[in-house]
């Protein structure tokens, strides 16, 4: 009996080294920086914010450019972990704060509008000042629409009432004004214009790019929203994809490589996603011949973000969207192959829509959206993907 | 200001190598008390030489089995508060701070106890057991109209959650009687396996701006956890009873303590979107499980099979 009771009193002790060596198997804790899910909220019944972009500041977290109530402007500093550090609300002069936001020598430049004389402003603010003033005001441009960097400067997209026109307009890196064209829309589209950016309409596909020496923007252009290409050199136009009024479009346009580009339309309500095609960019033609997989998950006419990005080495297309049922969607597609690879959704019982996304310099993905807290109360939500979240839908 | 992240309740886990440290400590301790057994196990060996005619039914080296089971009261203790909402310049801080309420609900523990008795009244025991624990937070928010205090919405979330595990308690007991009723004390170390877990949510609110002063009941969610909380837990135990003896067995009432040593939630999924994530805003805190345990047991001893005049062999 003694060997016995020995065996057994030797068992409790083995049993104790059994789960010494299960329990070195556990997961590390929370690491903030990596991972994370922010809703920006304040408890006022009235408030409504509106994000409209999004960028990096090094590695020091994030900045988030918003419209206000409609079409003021809100600006929202956030940290690497998407912690708030500042905010400011502009001053009810400057409305129409423009998709497009820079991060530049330590400081944020993003444009808005002058509400009486519908002038430019370029707006700069910086972490010192916890503030956002005017750096330069460009009085012959109205209605900005789009602006996006590019490889030797700026481009900003806007209407211009007296003419008629769609305007392009390049900055160099100084913000100064290297050229400016006029694309002729032959009517007046005033009226959509200002639906689209006080919100009481439809929201439009404004956007402006670079492939290589051409340029694209879309825009009202002949009676509808095209997309034109343009010569980086002086702005002439090349070619044109027209759509269809207001009601046939290109919704997003990415540039790949050689004449490839990936891009999305929609027409009368439905969505077409095209992970790569090739274009001539001197040609004349028409969205509705681009094809592509029809997505009727998307919401009507819905709104598109897409980049490339780099996941653990591969090129990865990838567009931002919200879906009908209240949801951000992500779709990832090879680059090359234009295959889909992988989705990813975000959101669940209240309504989240897509803005933005960043790819951030740990390999994760911070994306952008607007969210409809208890269903009602619009507010900025931020959500970050970890490098390995990342991999596991996109790669 | 930064309210998104919530300082620290009780003792800050911010350093991530604290809660290491603290479990190769609790290891370290738990295999000295077994060692410190073994030790007590040689020496029980020169006891047994002792004359048959001495020994009783509670003598030395007297191994015991038995079955236990009861009910238990939890509460979950915040070492790191999480929340989805950052607040932004002019907000109230706080709103969204979790209220947790303590030992509020009961949860069931049933299983085997098997005991050595080394020296008399001493014995080392292994308490194998299933136990679901319950504990529950409350979580509120609201929206006013800064020129209509009436116009004001709230929105109230409890959130239960039901871990399930298989725990495995290691004790020293120390008996103070040798007679038929023998109050005890005991203490050791546990480690336990997740089994299952559970978070059900319920959900009601006031909107006072759409004319209604009644509380509504809006929703009732109930989601899986399990890849949520960490499939290990460990801690001390402490707790005290007595058994009875009735006939050859004796049956008893004991209390016991658990205290947690380890953060239950699994940081690698801490803000990964969920129903609960982004549809009830709720963040899990970094918090350890502590709970008591109250049990009716009933044990025999082994060597009673073999011996007809109860003297150990």
């Amino acid at each position: 009996m003694n060997q016995i009771s020995q065996k057994l009193y030797k068992g409790f002790l083995y049993a104790a080294m059994v789960l010494m060596a299960i329990s070195c198997g556990e997961v590390e804790d929370y690491t903030p920086e990596s991972s994370f899910m922010k809703i920006y909220n304040d408890e006022k019944f009235e408030s409504a914010y509106i994000p409209m972009d999004i960028v990096q500041a090094g590695d020091n977290g994030f900045f988030i450019l918003s419209a206000f109530d409609a079409w003021n402007t809100y600006i929202l500093r956030v940290d690497e972990a998407g912690e708030f550090m500042w905010d400011y609300t502009l001053e009810d002069t400057y409305v129409n704060p423009t998709q497009g936001l820079f991060y530049k020598d330590d400081a944020f430049y993003f444009f808005c509008m002058d509400d009486l004389s519908l002038a430019t402003y370029l707006m700069k603010a910086t972490d010192a000042t916890k503030t956002a003033e005017v750096d330069r005001t460009y009085g012959n441009i109205i209605y900005p629409l789009h602006a996006s960097a590019i490889s030797d400067g700026f481009l900003l997209e806007s209407y211009d009432r007296e003419s008629y026109s769609t305007q392009l307009t390049k900055l160099n890196t100084d913000f100064n004004t290297v050229w400016e064209e006029k694309y002729e829309v032959e009517q007046d589209v005033e009226e959509p214009i200002i639906s689209h950016l006080t919100r009481i309409g439809n929201r439009l596909p404004f956007f402006t790019g670079e492939a290589g020496n051409t340029y694209f923007l879309n825009g009202y252009y002949n009676y509808s929203l095209s997309l034109l290409f343009v010569d980086a050199s002086d702005g002439k136009q090349k070619g044109v994809i027209n759509g269809f009024r207001d009601e046939s479009a290109l919704s997003s346009v990415l540039y790949l490589d050689g004449n490839n580009y990936a891009m999305s339309r929609y027409d009368f309500g439905n969505n077409i996603i095209i992970p790569k095609s090739e274009i001539n960019t001197t040609d004349i033609g028409i969205s509705t011949e681009l094809e592509g997989n029809d997505h009727p998950e998307m919401t009507p006419n819905a709104m598109v973000h897409s980049e490339l990005i780099d996941v653990n080495g591969k090129s990865i297309t990838l567009f931002a969207t919200t879906t009908k049922a209240g949801e951000m969607l992500l779709y990832a597609y090879d680059a090359l192959s234009g295959k889909l690879v992988g989705t990813h959704h975000l959101g669940n019982i209240n309504p989240y829509e897509a803005v933005d996304f960043v790819d951030t310099s740990d390999g994760g993905l911070v994306i952008l959206g607007n969210t409809f807290v208890n269903g009602r109360f619009s507010r900025i939500t931020l959500t970050k993907l970890s490098e390995q979240e990342v991999i596991d839908f996109a790669y | 200001m930064n309210f998104g992240r919530i300082p620290p309740q009780f003792n800050s886990l911010s350093n991530q190598s604290i809660p290491r440290m603290r479990k190769y400590l609790f290891f370290t301790a738990w295999i000295l008390a077994l060692f410190w057994g073994f030790g007590a196990f040689a020496q029980g060996k020169s006891a047994k030489r002792k004359p048959p005619s001495k020994a009783s039914s509670t003598d030395i080296n007297q191994w015991w089995v038995g079955i236990r089971g009861g009910m238990n009261f939890s509460s979950a203790s915040p070492q790191q508060a999480y929340s989805i909402f950052s607040y932004l310049q002019g907000s109230t801080a706080g709103d969204n701070e979790k209220s947790y309420n303590d030992f509020a609900h009961s949860g069931l523990q049933f299983g085997f106890s098997l005991g050595y008795e080394f020296l008399s009244g001493m014995s080392i025991n292994m308490l194998p057991s299933y136990a679901s624990y319950r504990f529950s937070y409350d979580n509120a928010f609201h929206w006013q109209d800064s020129e209509n205090a009436d116009k004001r919405v709230s929105t109230n979330y409890n959130f239960e959650t039901r871990l399930q595990y298989i725990d495995l308690p290691l004790t020293i007991k120390y008996e103070f009687s040798t007679g038929k009723l023998k109050p005890y004390i005991q203490a050791g170390g546990y480690y336990s396996f997740l089994t299952d877990a559970i978070k059900k949510v319920e959900t009601t609110g006031k909107d006072q701006a759409s004319g209604s002063d009644e509380e509504i009941h809006v929703t009732e969610l109930s989601v899986g956890i399990d890849d949520r909380t960490k499939k290990n837990n460990y801690g001390i135990i402490g707790g005290l009873g007595f058994t009875y003896n009735l006939g050859n067995a004796r049956v008893g009432l004991e209390a016991n303590y658990l205290y947690g040593l380890q953060n239950l939630d699994n940081g690698e999924m801490k803000f990964m979107d969920n129903q609960l994530i982004s549809g009830t805003y709720d963040v899990p805190d970094d918090y350890n499980l502590n709970s008591l345990s109250i049990s009716m047991q009933v044990i025999i001893p082994l060597k009673f099979i073999t011996s007809k005049d109860y003297v150990p062999l």
